[in-house]
C-alpha cells in the first residue's frame, strides 16, 4: 500500500514546531532541583510524538535525535537519572537542533548531519554517564540477568525491501558498534527471516531496540540475555512492543491519542486499581514477573499508545475539563506554548494550547487547521458586506421611517447581524499574545548567560489577543526591545546590589487591550536612560537637539538611526541599527512607541498597536469636493483657528500658534493640489497631528464623521502614493484616502525646517 | 499568463482566429485581446489621487475593489476628454491586476487571424510602436493592434511601482 505521505508533510511540520515550542518552553519553566513530574511528562512526550510523527514520514535525522532525547527524559521522568542544569542546555540545544532539522526538511536551510551526530553523542553520554554515576533501583533489579550472560541475544526482523536492508542494516550494525561490541551472528536471507546480532550485556536495552525500530517490525524485536529463559521477557516485549508500534502509526493523530490515553488511563484505573500500586512502572514490569497484568492491561486500554503511561499513573497533565478524573491543568499559562491555530475561535477556546494540549477522546475535533488566504478571503467579503449593509442604511434612511418600518427593522436587524458576524470573523485571525512572549524565556535566559546577569522575566496578560499578521510582525521589534532592555537597562548583579536593588533584575512583559488598541509593554528595573548622555550623544552625531527638549523627547531620540549610548558595542546591542528599525517597523504597522524613563528606577516602553490591520479607527475629513480618512490614534484635537494664531515664517509658510506651541501648517489643498477648497486658515479646521513625536496641523475644510473603515490597499492595482497609506469604500460606495499621517508630517518637516 | 499562452497557442494556428475588441482614440481605431477585458462599464467619476499625472483620472469601486482608471485620451491626447453618459471605461485584467482604460468609444469584436496582423512600420501613431503587435486592414478600415499589457505595465503609464515593473 503506497500512501503519498507528502501530502500531510505541512501537518507533521506545524504539529512538530509546536510541539518543539512548547518542550522549550516547559524545559525553561522546569525547577532543576525539584522537578514537576507532570511538566517532565509533557516534555517527554513531546519528544515522544515527534519522534513518532518523525518515523512515520520517514525523517530519520529527526527520528534518531528525538529518540535519544527521550530516552534521557524518560529516565529522568522517571526518577532514574537526577537532573543536571546541563542536561537543561543539551536540552534546548537539541530542540535547536531538531528545529534546523525541520526547516531543512521544509526546504528552508540545510541541515548539518554533522550537527545531528553530535547531539546524539552528546545525548546519549548523558544518558550513559549518568547511568554510571548513579544506579537506579530499576537497572539493580535488571543487573542479575543480564549478568549472568556476557552478551545479549538480539533479534529481529526488517520492516523494508531486502535492497534498502543490507545498506541500512550495515549502517545500523556500525552504529551499535559504536558503542557496545556488537557481532551479527546470523544474517538474513529474506525479508521474513529474522536476523540475530549479539551485543555485549552492559548495552542499553532500550537504545538497542529504539535503534532498531527505525528498521525493522517492532513486534518482531527480541532482546534477552543469550541462553536465557525468554518467556518473561517475551511477554513483556510484547506490551512494550505493543506500545511502540502503535505510536507511529497513531502519530499524524498524536493528540487524539494522547487524550485517549487520559480517558483510558482514568476507565481502567478503576477496573485494575490492585494491580497497580504492585507495578511502580511499566519499565520495571518489563523486568518483573508480571506479565499477566501487562495482558489485561493490553487488553483493557486497547487505545492507548503508551501502555506503560498508565503504570506511572501520571497525573495527566493540560487535561481537559471532560478528563474529570485527571487532576487540573498545573502548567502555567506562560509555559504553554500557545500553539493554537488561527481558526480556533477564541470564545469556545479560552486556553492559548489547545492544541498541543491532550484532548479527550470523546470530544473529537475541536479546532480545524485551514488556509489563512481562506480567512482572510472571509474577512474581505465581510468588509463588502458591512459596505453594502452601509450603502443600504444609507439609501432607507431617506425614506419614511413610518412608512416604511418594516424596512427598517429590517435593516436594522442586518446592521446588527453584520456587525456580529464581522466582531467573530475578525476573532477567527485573533491569537493571543502568547505566541509571541512564549519565545521570549529562551531568549533572555540565553542572553542572561551570555552577559553574566540575573534576569527573571514576568509575562502580564499573555492572553490577550491580537491579529494574526500584527503577530507576525511584533515579534522581531519586541525581540529587540527585551535584548535592548537586558544589554542595556539591566544592570550587573554586584552594580544592582551596590544599588541596593536585588541581584536578579526583572523584565516585564505586559499586554492589555485600551480602548480600540493593544498595548504591549516592556519594563525592566534597570539603570533607566540617562538624559545627559543621550543629549550628548545626540550633539557629537550631529542631531538638532537642546537643552529644553522635554524627557519624551530626549527618549524618543534613542530610536533615531545610528543612536547607541552603550559604552561598548556588544554582539547583543550597541551598533545602533535595531531601535531605528524597532520604531520603523512598529509606525509601519500604525502603531506608536513611546518611553518612559527614570535613572536607577528603570525604563518602560509602550508599544501600542491597532487590534487589527484589516479595519481603522478613522476621522473623515472634507477638502473641497473631496473625503479624506484620518488615523484616529494619530489625532491630538481639532481646532478652529482665530486669526491672531496665525504667523507667517519667511513670507510663506505658515505656523499656528496652539497654547504654547507653535505648530507647522500643511494645507492639504496645497499639499494635494485639491480645487476649490477654503484656502483662508482662519475659516477651515485645523486638525493637530501627532506622529513620531512631532506635531503638525493639517489644514482641511471641515469635519464629516468618525467611521470605521475597512483598509483596502492601493498597490494591489496601482502603486503607492507618497501622503496616503491607503483607500477605503465609503458608506455611499465612493472610494476615499487614507491618510499617511507620519508620511505627511515627515512632509511638513522637510518643508519647514525652520519652524521644526 | 495562462491566458496569453492560449492566445498564443491559438493565434499560431493559421486557420484559427482570435477574439480583438475595438475601440477608438480620436481617428484612429485601435484593437486589443478580448481575453484581457473583464467588462465594460459607463464612466463614473473616480476619487482623485493626489499628485497623479493628469491622465490618472482616480480610482474608482468596483465592487470592493479599488480601481485606477487612466484616460487614453488624455494619455495620447487625442479626441476630447469630456466625461457624458455615453463615456466607456474598459476594465482590463493585466496579470493580477486590474485597471480601466477611458477610451472615446468601443466600436465592435472583431475576430482577427494571426495572418491578418502585419508588423508595424516605424511611423508615427499616437501609441509607441513598441506597444503595437501589428497593423490589420478590415473592410477599408485600419487597426492598430496594441500589446495592451506592455502599454499599460510599461514606465510611461506610471501604474505600477518601479520595484514591481521587473515581472
Amino acid at each position: 500500500m503506497s500512501i503519498d505521505m507528502s501530502q500531510f508533510y505541512q501537518v507533521f511540520f506545524e504539529e512538530a514546531q509546536e510541539h518543539l515550542d512548547s518542550m522549550e518552553s516547559l524545559l525553561l519553566n522546569l525547577d532543576i532541583i525539584d522537578p514537576d513530574g507532570e511538566q517532565l511528562n509533557a516534555i517527554f512526550r513531546a519528544a515522544h510524538s515527534i519522534k513518532g510523527s518523525a518515523g512515520t514520514f520517514g525523517f530519520t535525522d529527526l527520528a534518531e535525535v528525538t529518540h535519544v532525547l527521550e530516552n534521557l527524559l524518560d529516565r529522568i521522568r522517571k526518577g532514574e537519572l537526577g537532573l543536571r542544569p546541563e542536561m537543561i542546555d543539551a536540552f534546548l540545544d537539541a530542540g535547536d537542533v531538531l528545529k534546523d532539522l525541520l526547516a531543512a526538511h521544509r526546504g528552508d536551510g540545510v541541515a548539518d548531519p554533522l550537527e545531528v551526530a553530535a547531539m546524539c553523542k552528546r545525548l546519549s553520554e548523558l544518558t550513559i554517564n549518568a547511568t554510571r554515576a548513579t544506579v537506579p533501583p530499576v537497572a539493580a533489579k535488571t543487573k542479575p540477568i543480564s549478568e549472568s550472560a556476557a552478551l545479549l541475544d538480539v533479534s529481529f526482523v526488517l520492516d523494508m525491501d531486502a535492497q534498502e536492508a543490507t545498506t541500512t542494516v550495515d549502517n545500523l550494525i556500525a552504529e551499535l558498534g559504536q558503542r557496545w561490541t556488537t557481532e551479527v551472528s546470523e544474517r538474513a536471507v529474506g525479508t521474513e527471516t529474522p536476523w540475530r546480532l549479539s551485543i555485549a550485556a552492559e548495552a542499553d536495552q532500550e537504545i538497542v531496540r529504539g535503534l532498531l525500530e527505525f528498521i525493522a517490525r517492532s513486534d518482531s524485536i527480541r532482546i534477552k540475555p543469550a541462553g536465557a529463559q525468554a518467556s518473561d521477557t517475551e511477554n513483556c516485549d510484547d506490551a512494550y512492543g505493543f506500545f511502540d508500534e502503535a505510536a507511529p502509526s497513531a502519530a499524524s493523530q498524536a493528540d487524539q491519542s494522547w487524550g485517549l490515553f487520559d480517558t483510558g488511563a482514568a476507565a481502567v484505573a478503576g477496573p485494575t486499581p490492585a494491580t497497580v500500586p504492585a507495578t511502580d512502572d511499566s519499565w520495571g514490569l518489563f523486568d518483573s514477573d508480571t506479565a499477566a497484568v501487562a495482558a489485561s492491561v493490553q487488553v483493557a486500554v486497547p487505545a492507548t499508545d503508551d501502555s506503560f503511561g498508565f503504570f506511572v499513573d501520571l497525573p495527566s497533565p493540560a487535561a481537559e475539563p471532560a478528563a474529570a478524573p485527571a487532576p487540573p491543568q498545573k502548567i502555567p499559562v506562560s509555559a504553554a506554548p500557545a500553539a493554537k491555530t488561527e481558526t480556533a475561535d477564541r470564545r469556545q477556546n479560552p486556553t492559548p494550547d489547545r492544541r498541543s494540549a491532550p484532548r479527550p477522546a470523546g470530544g473529537g475535533e475541536t479546532s480545524i487547521r485551514v488556509d489563512v488566504d481562506k480567512v482572510d478571503q472571509l474577512i474581505n467579503l465581510i468588509g463588502e458586506l458591512v459596505i453594502t449593509q452601509a450603502m443600504l442604511a444609507q439609501s432607507a434612511s431617506a425614506l419614511d421611517p413610518v412608512e416604511f418600518e418594516r424596512l427598517h427593522n429590517g435593516l436594522g436587524q442586518l446592521e446588527r447581524n453584520t456587525r456580529d458576524m464581522q466582531e467573530s470573523v475578525m476573532s477567527i485571525r485573533m491569537m493571543p499574545i502568547s505566541v509571541v512572549f512564549s519565545r521570549f524565556p529562551r531568549v533572555v535566559r540565553d542572553l542572561a548567560q551570555k552577559l553574566g546577569k540575573q534576569i527573571e522575566l514576568k509575562t502580564i496578560g499573555e492572553t490577550t489577543e491580537l491579529d494574526k499578521s500584527l503577530i507576525e510582525r511584533i515579534s522581531d521589534p519586541l525581540t529587540h526591545l527585551v535584548r535592548n532592555s537586558l544589554d542595556h537597562g539591566i544592570e550587573m548583579p554586584e552594580e544592582r546590589v551596590a544599588k541596593g536593588k536585588p541581584p536578579v533584575g526583572t523584565i516585564t512583559l505586559k499586554a492589555y487591550h485600551q480602548g480600540g488598541s493593544i498595548v504591549i509593554e516592556v519594563g525592566d528595573d534597570g539603570a533607566g536612560l540617562s538624559r545627559q548622555k543621550i543629549l550628548a550623544k545626540a550633539r557629537e552625531k550631529g542631531m538638532p537637539v537642546n537643552d529644553q527638549m522635554s524627557d519624551n523627547e530626549v527618549w524618543l531620540l534613542i530610536f533615531d538611526a545610528g543612536f547607541s549610548t552603550a559604552d561598548q558595542v556588544t554582539e547583543v546591542s550597541g551598533r545602533g541599527v535595531g531601535m531605528d528599525v524597532v520604531k520603523r517597523n512598529i509606525t509601519g504597522m500604525g502603531g506608536r512607541v513611546e518611553i518612559e524613563s527614570m535613572i536607577g528606577i528603570g525604563t518602560r516602553i509602550t508599544v501600542r498597536l491597532p487590534l487589527t490591520l484589516a479595519i481603522l479607527d478613522g476621522m473623515s475629513v472634507a477638502a473641497g469636493k473631496e473625503t479624506y480618512i484620518i488615523p484616529l490614534g494619530y489625532i491630538v484635537e481639532s481646532l478652529q483657528a482665530e486669526p491672531g494664531m496665525i504667523k507667517s515664517v519667511s513670507g510663506v509658510e505658515r505656523v499656528i500658534q496652539v497654547r504654547e506651541e507653535f505648530l507647522p501648517v500643511m494645507p492639504l489643498y496645497e499639499m494635494f493640489g485639491i480645487p476649490d477648497t477654503i484656502t483662508q486658515l482662519d475659516k477651515g479646521i485645523m486638525v493637530v497631528l501627532e506622529a513620531d513625536g512631532a506635531k503638525a496641523a493639517l489644514f482641511i475644510d471641515a469635519l464629516v464623521g468618525q467611521h470605521q473603515v475597512v483598509i483596502k490597499s492601493l498597490e494591489s492595482n496601482y502603486r503607492k502614493v507618497p501622503g496616503i497609506s491607503g483607500a477605503t469604500i465609503m458608506g455611499d460606495g465612493h472610494v476615499a484616502m487614507i491618510l499617511d499621517v507620519s508620511a505627511l508630517v515627515q512632509m511638513a518637516k522637510s518643508s519647514l525646517p525652520a519652524a521644526a | 499568463m495562462v491566458q496569453e499562452n492560449t492566445s498564443k497557442d491559438l493565434g499560431d494556428e493559421r486557420g484559427h482566429a482570435q477574439e480583438y475588441l475595438t475601440y477608438t482614440l480620436g481617428p484612429e481605431e485601435y484593437a486589443l485581446d478580448i481575453l484581457k477585458v473583464q467588462e465594460i462599464r459607463g464612466y463614473e467619476t473616480p476619487t482623485t489621487i493626489a499628485n497623479a499625472p493628469s491622465f490618472l483620472k482616480g480610482v474608482i469601486n468596483l465592487r470592493g475593489t479599488i480601481v485606477p482608471i487612466v484616460d487614453l485620451r488624455i494619455k495620447f491626447n487625442v479626441g476630447v476628454a469630456d466625461y457624458t453618459p455615453f463615456t466607456v471605461v474598459i476594465i482590463l485584467n493585466i496579470g493580477t491586476r486590474v485597471v480601466g482604460i477611458v477610451v472615446d468609444s468601443v466600436s465592435d469584436v472583431t475576430m482577427l487571424r494571426q495572418d491578418q496582423i502585419r508588423a508595424a512600420p516605424e511611423f508615427a501613431a499616437t501609441v509607441d510602436t513598441k506597444y503595437i503587435n501589428g497593423l490589420c486592414t478590415l473592410d477599408e478600415r485600419m487597426l492598430i493592434v496594441v500589446d495592451i499589457e506592455r502599454l499599460m505595465l510599461s514606465k510611461e503609464m506610471a501604474l505600477v511601482d518601479a520595484t514591481q515593473n521587473a515581472h
